[in-house]
């Protein structure tokens, strides 16, 4: 992510993680709350992009995430960005459709998208 | 039953059942438009908005309890301002990132749904649920993730160590 880029994205919704829709950092701070998000908890985060809201709610409430989405430069970026946060081991991305998600059933214990079924 | 029913079945036994927690936002088209506003709505807004969608039934046809939906188009509307100054301001370093043009259509795409939104055309709602506990079964533990495979008998499993598969 350039340096302009984060600036604006931090000016927008509060941080930069690679967002570019209209969920701020607020709105995912409540939904994390809601998902009850916490060390040891599993998170599906669908619509990842380059690590938005996923990164994030992994840094900040400990919990594991994997990351769904299709530009694989996208994902590319969340794994950077994931191993610049020391998030490696509990934090994984898998190129997947939003309707195809190659996971067994009842295999994490919450779900997240922002901006994705619009 | 095969082998990876059974090793799926004894794993099952071993952990605590998946919380079934479902959290999202999603823009939605403002309901009770005339047809006319709903076309405008559509024209301005993200792709799929055009989906005609109430996510609150859809989630409770699909099965999920504890449905709760809250409208933070407020915080839409103050976003999406703030994403078109902040782009205008930086417009010599942003527009020269992208072919010619295409930051310039952009901000136009932006301004039209900005002015949707100001119209109350379009909407920002916060949705979370769960999954019916009565319908949860005992699953796998959260240190591993499981893949299907074309088969779908099949499957890798990444204990301790998350995937990244590209």
């Amino acid at each position: 992510m350039s340096e302009v880029a984060a600036t604006i994205e931090q000016r927008v919704i509060g941080a930069a993680w690679g967002a570019n829709g209209y969920t701020t950092v607020q709105e995912v701070d409540e939904l994390s709350r809601r998902l009850e998000l916490r060390p040891g908890q599993l998170l599906l985060d669908v619509g990842t992009g380059r690590g938005w809201p996923g990164l994030y709610l992994a840094a900040r409430t400990g919990c594991a995430v994997v990351g769904t989405d299709m530009p694989l430069d996208a994902l590319r970026s969340s794994s950077a960005r994931a191993s610049r946060e020391g998030l490696t081991g509990r934090a994984g991305v898998v190129a997947a459709s939003g309707g195809e998600q190659p996971f067994l059933a009842e295999s994490f214990d919450a779900i997240i998208h922002t901006d994705v079924l619009c | 039953m095969t082998a990876g029913q059974a090793r799926r079945a004894a794993s099952a036994q071993a952990a605590p059942p998946s919380r079934g927690a479902h959290g999202f936002t999603t823009i939605t088209v403002t309901p009770g438009l005339s047809p006319a506003a709903r076309r405008r709505a559509r024209r301005s807004g993200p792709r799929a908005v055009t989906a005609r969608a109430d996510h609150g039934r859809l989630l409770d046809t699909a099965g999920f309890v504890d449905i709760e939906e809250f409208d933070v188009t407020s915080a839409f509307l103050a976003t999406a301002r703030t994403w078109i100054e902040q782009y205008e301001d930086h417009t010599g370093e942003l527009a020269a990132l992208e072919p010619a043009g295409a930051f310039e259509a952009r901000q136009r795409e932006r301004r039209v749904q900005l002015a949707a939104i100001e119209d109350d055309l379009l909407r920002h709602g916060l949705f979370s649920a769960r999954v019916d506990p009565s319908l949860r079964r005992p699953t796998r533990r959260s240190s591993t993730v499981s893949l299907l495979s074309g088969d779908g008998d099949r499957e890798a499993s990444y204990g301790g160590r998350l995937p990244s598969c590209m």
